[in-house]
């Protein structure tokens, strides 16, 4: 599903590699969690997956197309397979939850009568039905965080990405998102959560890609320290 | 797609009602760019009027001679007559002229020439020629004093070149001030729009990730500038019009502020041609103002 073959990264300007010779391989319906400090990379791998940037060398693969080779006009089609979530949620303050979610669908041209039909499934699924008219200044951080999931898997795409989705969340509100995802990715989407939330990445006993100073240090099941 | 557009209406509505403040400077800048321009337009719409109606008044006298053949006389009319630019031929006999010179001198001098009449009257007749356009008349003037059986033409020679070199600069000063104008309209409103398209830059990052298309994306700013230009529009022209109307009412107690007793152009035909212009020039400069801004924003 997602390919890295000797991915390396230095951004403009930059002497450091922000990622170096990364290779690594991710099967459709996984869940893996990209771990490591700040600085290490994490981010860097989401934004090439979504083409915000370019690899310095190397191919990056999805569902075996090559991403350097999705023209400009093309690459709106292929974003609406990769759904992403931020630590910041980065809602539309002005638009309720169900306008923030119905957002997303309006933005591919779906049709109002399916919006009005699937927003309110996929806010059943998040666990905010009755908080659809709210705006989410009304809402707390985890709730935010659930909003900004339904909006990114509303259109129903085949991978997610979750750059650091707990970061601002205590760790019982956190336990809550990781069950969601993996609710989620029990569906059959596959799920990529970037974090450095140690204690969680081993309570989930899932595939852990570790990196450190953007070269993977590890790539296995279970725990994070062992 | 007509779903798709009720959607990009809705979004550009609530758009400028969610950023008033931004919106507000918007279309006072539209306005103001268009009340500059628009008193310009309006001097320069009156010129071309008043300029009309003193072409108009512009004669050129063509005096034959006495002792003119029937057949000359006839050529020299068919050769005026044939010219493109002329709008008009009047014959004046020697008998006309005569009656025509004693009105001007009045019951009191006209004692001077009572000894005339048609047999011995001492002016000559002549065509009194018309034309459409004041730059011809030099041309067609040289033309018909060659012409045999014509003893002289006569025209108001230094009327129409300072007619004619006054309409020229009040052309090229036209277009220069309004190139500059448009520029500094559109500066404003690029700005303008700038700043609305950076208040919403989290909106376009989100439908970026989500996979909206540029053209999507911009869109509803497009439709926002467009509607903003518009109103700008419609208040400059309410605007001027009532400001049109006040010096049109303030000038017609005077007896004649113009030197040859022309009247400024109508408020109808100013205004008519006013708002056509504005509406258009809004949509452009709003349209123009979106289109360079979101390019900015684009590439998030
Ligand atoms: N836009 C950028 N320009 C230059 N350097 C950057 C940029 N983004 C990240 N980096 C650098 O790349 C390295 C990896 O960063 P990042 O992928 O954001 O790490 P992480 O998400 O794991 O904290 C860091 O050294 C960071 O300073
Ligand atoms: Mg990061």
């Amino acid at each position: 599903m997602i390919d890295f073959v000797n991915v390396t990264k230095i951004y403009d300007g930059d002497s450091e590699f922000a990622l170096k010779d990364l290779t690594l391989s991710i099967d459709e319906g996984e869940f893996v969690f990209l771990v490591g400090k700040s600085g290490a990379g994490k981010s860097t791998i989401i934004k090439l997956l979504l083409k915000e940037i370019l690899p310095t060398s190397g191919k990056i693969l999805v569902s075996g197309t090559d991403l350097s080779q999705i023209k400009e006009r093309d690459l709106p089609y292929y974003r609406r397979k990769v759904g992403v979530v931020f630590q910041d949620y980065r809602l539309l303050e002005t638009k309720t939850v169900f306008e923030n979610v119905a957002f997303s669908m309006e933005a591919i041209q779906t049709p109002r009568r399916t919006i009005n039909r699937v927003v309110p499934k996929v806010l059943n699924m998040v666990g905010l039905r009755t908080q659809a008219r709210k705006y989410p200044s009304a809402l707390a951080g985890g709730e935010q965080q659930r909003v900004a999931i339904a909006r990114s898997i509303v259109n129903n795409p085949k991978i997610l990405i979750c750059d650091e989705p707990t970061g601002n969340l205590d760790p019982v509100t956190s336990a809550g998102i990781m069950n969601l995802l993996m609710d989620i990715n029990s569906l059959g989407t596959t799920i990529m959560v970037a974090t450095h939330d140690m204690t969680m990445v081993d309570r989930m006993k899932k595939r852990v890609i570790s990196l450190k100073d953007g070269e993977l240090v590890s790539d296995r099941v279970g725990g994070y320290y062992k | 797609m007509i779903e798709t557009f009720g959607v990009f209406l809705r979004d550009a509505i609530n758009n400028i009602k969610r950023n008033s403040v931004m919106s507000i400077a918007s279309v006072l800048s539209v306005i103001s760019a268009l009340i500059i321009v628009g008193v310009v337009m309006a001097i320069a719409i009156n010129v071309n009027y008043i300029t009309d109606q003193v072409e108009d008044s512009l004669e050129l006298k063509v005096y034959l001679e006495d002792n003119i053949t029937d057949e000359q006389q006839k050529a020299i009319y068919d050769s005026i007559n044939s010219m493109e630019s002329v709008s008009d031929i009047k014959y004046q006999s020697k008998l006309d002229a005569l009656n025509s010179f004693r009105e001007t001198l009045g019951e009191d001098n006209s004692i001077i020439i009572s000894g005339y009449n048609e047999d011995n009257s001492p002016l000559p007749a002549a065509y009194i020629v018309k034309f459409n356009e004041a730059s011809e008349i030099e041309n067609a003037s040289k033309k018909i004093n060659e012409l045999d059986g014509v003893m002289d033409t006569v025209y108001g020679e230094d009327t129409v070149k300072a007619l004619l070199s006054f309409n020229k600069f009040i052309h090229l000063a036209t277009w220069i001030v309004l190139a500059i104008l448009s520029l500094i309209a559109v500066f404003i409103i690029f700005n303008t729009v700038k700043l609305t398209v950076f208040s919403r830059r989290n909106e376009i990052s989100i439908m970026k990730y989500i996979g909206a298309t540029n053209t999507f994306i911009r869109f509803p700013f497009i439709i926002e500038g467009m509607l903003l230009g518009v109103f700008g529009a419609c208040c400059s022209v309410l605007l001027l019009r009532n400001l049109y109307y006040f010096i049109v009412g303030a000038l017609a107690g005077t007896t004649s502020v113009l030197p040859l007793g022309q009247s400024l152009a109508p408020a109808d035909l100013v205004m008519k041609q006013i708002s056509v212009v504005f509406v258009f020039y809004g949509i452009f400069l709003g349209t123009m103002g979106s289109a360079f801004s979101i390019k900015k924003f684009l590439n998030v």
